[in-house]
């Protein structure tokens, strides 16, 4: 075919120059297109992703402490923390003045920190909210406000050795919150966001930052209220004895709970970087064994009984107080001649202890201490937990035997000595004290449940030891610890500190350690005063404490004394007592938990014109 | 072999040119159509990407505003719980109100059946 003569000028050669051109571009394009789409396809999408999309790790917030009626003691709150990226501020000078007014920090400090050569620097964390907005506003490049989640604890100081604390960076570093802080911290997730060029999120691509799953909450067996009480009567005591520190535990027999467990003086975890409180920190009824003094002397006592080499009507001689046996000099705060089995531990005679103990066996006496709990832990769920320490027989010494009788030369933390008391207040079974209760994240539920070790004692050894520890308190050196309208069953304790390699005369460790009711017991408690000063025996430091303590928490156990004016809701009809004289006020009436209405009807007819009744307020 | 008759036409002989440019105003309406419809597609396909990203930053401010009313909610709670504090509360009780506690003649204890044993369950009574 031939072209016309109007397209006769774009023919031939020049034509060919054209199309030859504009094939190359297309070849070239086509084969730069191949290399972009094809053999470079991954790197280059990797690139364009990193561009528009944003992979974040949402840390899950930490779960909270709990009491044994779900009262807060450990939470999280969200905080400010500033950081910079010193490459891309300009002026480090200004910038530098502006935050260092803002943050109250020395200019030089700020100044250095924004001349450091990192790409990333914290320059304040864990503000107050208002510091962060006032930087938020300043609106500086390369100064950025990012939020963090604090640990906080409103109760302060309440429980603080047991809760421990939380570092800057989120990690449990004490306590429980140190024990359980892989449960508490939780699994972080990966949420992808879309942003636009301004940094915008545009979409979330994948996950969902609104899901946030919190870490698992823990539910412990303190009871805030028992803790408080404990902690207000220990640091008062404290305070009137002189005395360097405190310590008490309470438990709940037939359960191993720990209702509280208190220490003086007091750490506050909000403040865990005090210097002054970093001393106080230890959880010390578990870290700290002590020689446990005459407290010890039911081993000695029950195991007696129990292998039946003694009998509680056995006369002991307690040589006025003062005895050489096995090479040692044993004495008796008092002197005392012919004492009864129930004399000797009423008045806390070591010389008596030591003979009663002379009856049994090395081996028995090393058995009824590993047998009461001693000398192992108590594998409560707290951190930290001490063995204490009992030699075996083979490396006794001579006077070891006598020693042991009445709490030397053995070691036992607070709380192993508290569950020895307990076993007897729980007819004999050792219990495994627990802290936590259960556990709980999300659907999943984690239970510990109360866990008997073995049997201690039999029940004819248990009574006889009962009466004996009731008469401790009513007749023997005990008699603070009395309270009114209830039988308490205990013992006192008085043991020497070693220093320098000796037994101080100066420094002693008070305690006194008991159960009440004793007819059926549903508190044990064990009161430690260290080195006090004012009032030196356990008998007058520590059981007044034991005794306000008790009343406290029996009241609010609501378990009646023997006084107490109790009816029932079904005999509500029959008249109620007067109130007795000398009372200005009328009595109340408390109904129990969960009382219905229909409940109060029978009182409010029966008792018309006498005491008000009012509903139990929940906690 | 003859040749047919042409057919006779009503319609006068159109010249080339005419014929030239009625072709391309057709190709024209053809073009302009094509155009019509290949921006219709894509308005109706950025349409929905345009409300998807508009939906997205709406999101996004939606999620900010959550977590900061979370936030004051979370404050909120732990005054709660601060001003919660036994401590507080006795001093209240107390110095402020001129409260005491009650003697033990002062109470009377009101069992129900179940709990006609004194103290039994006290410890183990939990919230419902």
């Amino acid at each position: 075919m031939r072209l016309s003569g109007r397209f006769k000028p774009y023919s031939g050669p020049r034509l060919r120059l054209v199309v030859g051109c504009f094939a190359f571009l297309f070849c070239a394009i086509f084969i730069r297109l191949a290399v972009l789409q094809v053999f470079q396809h991954a790197r280059l999408r990797d690139l364009a992703e990193r561009q528009y999309s944003r992979q974040i790790t949402v840390r899950p917030e930490r779960g909270r402490i709990l009491d044994r009626h779900g009262r807060v003691l450990a939470t999280s709150v969200p905080v400010p923390s500033v950081y910079v990226i010193p490459q891309d501020i300009d002026d480090s000078d200004a910038v530098a003045s502006k935050l260092a007014k803002v943050l109250g920090q020395p200019l030089a400090a700020v100044q250095d920190q924004l001349s450091t050569v990192s790409t990333f620097v914290w320059l304040a964390r864990q503000l107050p909210p208002e510091v962060g907005e006032r930087v938020q506003k300043l609106n500086l490049r390369g100064v950025q406000v990012l939020q963090e989640t604090r640990r906080f604890y409103p109760k302060r100081h309440l429980a603080g050795q047991v809760l421990g604390f939380v570092g800057v960076d989120g990690a449990g570093l004490g306590g429980l919150e140190h024990l359980y802080n892989r449960e508490l911290t939780g699994t972080p997730h990966q949420v992808t966001l879309q942003r636009d060029a301004t940094g915008r999120t545009v979409q979330v691509m994948a996950g969902d930052p609104s899901d946030q799953p919190r870490g698992a909450d823990l539910y412990l067996t303190l009871d805030e209220r028992l803790q408080y009480i404990a902690e207000k009567e220990l640091a008062v005591r404290v305070q009137e004895t002189q005395a360097k520190s405190g310590l008490v535990v309470i438990m709940h027999p037939p359960t191993g709970d720990i209702l509280a467990l208190a220490h003086y003086p007091f750490f506050n975890p909000n403040d865990f970087q005090d210097p002054k409180q970093r001393v106080w920190q230890r959880n010390r009824a578990v870290t700290d064994p002590v020689e446990p003094g005459s407290t010890f002397k039911l081993v000695a006592a029950s195991a007696a009984l129990e292998e039946n080499v003694a009998r509680v009507t056995d006369l002991f001689h307690c040589e006025n107080g003062f005895v050489v046996r096995s090479g040692r000099r044993l004495r008796d705060h008092h002197p005392y001649g012919l004492l009864s089995f129930v004399q000797v531990i009423e008045k806390s005679s070591n010389i008596g202890t030591a003979k009663i103990a002379g009856r049994l066996s090395d081996d028995q006496l090393y058995t009824y201490i590993r047998r009461f709990g001693f000398g192992e832990k108590s594998l409560v769920n707290l951190p930290g937990e001490e063995d204490g320490m009992i030699r075996p027989p083979k490396k006794w010494t001579k006077p070891t035997h006598d020693s042991l009788a009445f709490g030397q030369e053995v070691t036992v933390t607070p709380l192993q000595l508290l569950t020895a008391y307990a076993a007897m207040a729980n007819g004999g079974l050792l219990m495994r004290p627990r802290v936590v209760e259960h556990i709980v994240q999300g659907d999943e539920f984690q239970f510990f449940a109360p866990h008997a070790r073995h049997r201690v004692l039999s029940p004819p050894t248990l009574e006889r030891m009962n009466e004996i520890l009731v008469g401790v308190v009513e007749r023997g050196t005990g008699k603070q610890a009395a309270v009114e309208g209830y039988t308490v069953a205990g013992k006192t304790g008085t043991a020497q500190k070693v220093e320098h390699g000796t037994y101080s005369h100066s420094k002693v460790l008070a305690s006194f350690v008991g159960y009440m009711p004793a007819e059926a017991p549903q508190l044990a408690i064990v009161v430690i005063i260290d080195e006090p000063r004012v009032a030196k025996w356990g008998g007058e430091a520590a059981a007044p404490v034991f005794k306000r303590l008790a009343q406290q928490a029996l009241y609010y156990l609501q378990v009646p004394s023997q006084q107490a004016q109790t009816i029932s809701l079904d005999t509500a009809l029959n008249p109620i007592p007067a109130p007795l004289a000398g009372d200005h006020e009328p009595p109340r009436i408390i109904l129990p938990l969960g009382a219905k209405a229909g409940e109060r009807e029978p009182a409010r007819v029966a008792l018309s014109t006498g005491p008000k009744i009012e509903k139990e307020r929940r906690p | 072999m003859p040749r047919p008759p042409q057919a006779a036409s009503a319609l006068p002989p159109m010249s080339r040119g005419r014929a030239r440019r009625i072709a391309s105003r057709h190709v024209g309406m053809a073009l302009l159509l094509s155009a019509a419809m290949v921006l219709g597609g894509v308005l109706l396909y950025l349409w929905p990407q345009v409300r998807l990203v508009g939906m997205g930053y709406r999101y996004s401010k939606l999620l900010a505003q959550r977590t900061q009313v979370l936030q004051r909610q979370k404050e909120l709670q732990v005054e709660l719980s601060s001003l919660r504090q036994l401590r507080r509360i006795e001093d209240i009780a107390t110095q402020h109100l001129g409260l005491r506690p009650p003697q033990a003649t002062q109470v009377i204890y009101v069992r129900s059946g179940q709990q006609a044993v004194a103290g039994q369950q006290a410890v183990g009574q939990r919230r419902p």
